[in-house]
């Protein structure tokens, strides 16, 4: 189950957020300020948290199985009783941040993530109208998000 | 599975204890980089050390704990039931509070502090009268608890206490969830020697650590005892 979508860019701020109504999520609904926050807090995270590797574990990534892509040190996965946070990272440092269910695992996120980077290169990037760095309205990036989270919330 | 460190922070964010391991992994860029923590534990526990710090804490429960552990370590490894080797390294190659307050604690602290408000937040409904935001922001009500977060690197595993208390261990990112470990050691060690000891004080204040022998070392045992720590 997926329950919201956050796309940040390289510095932090908000270009994307949706909320998909699924039932029972336990994420409830915000301020539209609490949600600029929210997206800032994790870009700082994500970097401090890099900081914060103990020295006897800094090439432990070299051994990871699952694929690093450009998000080698930085915060990957944040756990809590209700959800999970996956944040994946793209070349250009663009981070897609997906809520999902706690039963969700990255080997079962990779492929989804790879949906959503996809769409979003050739709905968003593509689109002669869109201003890199401003906020994502893209009506097909929309409906191509929402056919991805409905294909794994069925 | 190797365990890198373990750290207690009290209700008002400080660290009151903080415990790094060596992996026990022999390899020579290791030792360089464990060669400094190492004399700094001897320093912390020769007897003029330990009567300076107490010098500038004037608290007499502190100053008999810290001595009974400066001349208490020695014989405690040696005769020790860790005959392992490999458990011997991960004690020996560490250090115990000398980390308290340096940028790392600080940084640890702050990451799990925001993490855990976004998760809080983002399950707490919208509060319309000023008794239900009251009710929403008390520690007893929280909707959601952070459970830990990882890295391709390291796996930072939370548990956090009604009253606050807050325990954090940093181990390999494959490890498994190790907050139930968490909820143990607060149950099974925490309580007896900490809260149930009539030396140690209920409120930190600044600067001052839980130095406790039974402490360190039934922390020691239980992290050695789980088997995958020393794989």
């Amino acid at each position: 189950m997926l329950y919201s979508i956050y796309i940040t860019s390289r510095s932090g701020s908000l270009l994307y957020q949706k909320d998909f109504k699924t039932i029972n999520s336990p994420i409830t609904k915000q301020r539209s300020n609490d949600y600029l926050v929210i997206a800032s807090t994790l870009h700082g995270v994500h970097a401090i948290a890099s900081k914060l590797t103990p020295p006897d574990a800094v090439h432990n990534y070299q051994k990871a199985k699952t694929l690093a892509n450009s998000n080698r040190t930085g915060l990957r996965e944040i756990a809590t009783s209700q959800f999970k946070i996956f944040m994946n990272q793209t070349v250009t440092g663009i981070k897609i941040i997906v809520f999902a269910s706690p039963d969700m695992d990255e080997t079962k996120f990779a492929p989804i993530y790879d949906k959503i980077y996809e769409h979003y290169c050739n709905y968003v990037l593509k689109n002669p109208f869109y201003q890199l760095d401003m906020p994502i309205r893209c009506q097909l990036f929309d409906t191509h998000l929402n056919s991805v989270v409905a294909g794994c919330n069925v | 599975m190797p365990i890198y460190s373990f750290w207690i922070y009290d209700r008002h964010c400080n660290c009151i204890f903080s415990r790094e391991y060596g992996t026990g992994f022999q390899d020579s860029s290791n030792s360089i980089l464990r060669s400094t923590p190492k004399l700094k534990v001897s320093a912390q526990f020769t007897p003029n050390a330990s009567y300076e710090n107490t010098s500038s804490l004037p608290s007499s429960s502190q100053s008999t704990q810290n001595s009974s552990i400066s001349s208490g370590r020695g014989q405690r490894l040696l005769s020790s039931a860790l005959n392992n080797q490999k458990a011997q390294d991960l004690i020996q190659k560490g250090t115990i509070n000398t980390q308290n307050n340096n940028n790392t604690s600080k940084l640890l602290f702050g990451t799990l502090f925001s993490l855990r408000k976004i998760a809080v937040s983002l399950c707490t409904p919208q509060a319309e009268t000023s008794q239900e935001e009251e009710f929403n922001a008390s520690n007893l009500n929280s909707f959601n608890s952070l459970q830990s977060f990882h890295t391709l690197n390291y796996k930072c595993h939370y548990y956090e206490t009604m009253n606050g208390l807050r325990f954090v261990v940093v181990t390999h990112p494959a490890a498994r969830n190790l907050q139930s470990s968490l909820v143990e050691i607060y149950h099974s060690i925490y309580l007896p020697t900490i809260v149930r000891n009539p030396l140690m004080p209920v409120e930190y204040r600044e600067d001052e650590v839980i130095s406790n022998d039974r402490f360190i070392r039934a922390i020691d045992e239980y992290w050695t005892s789980l088997e995958e720590t020393l794989t």
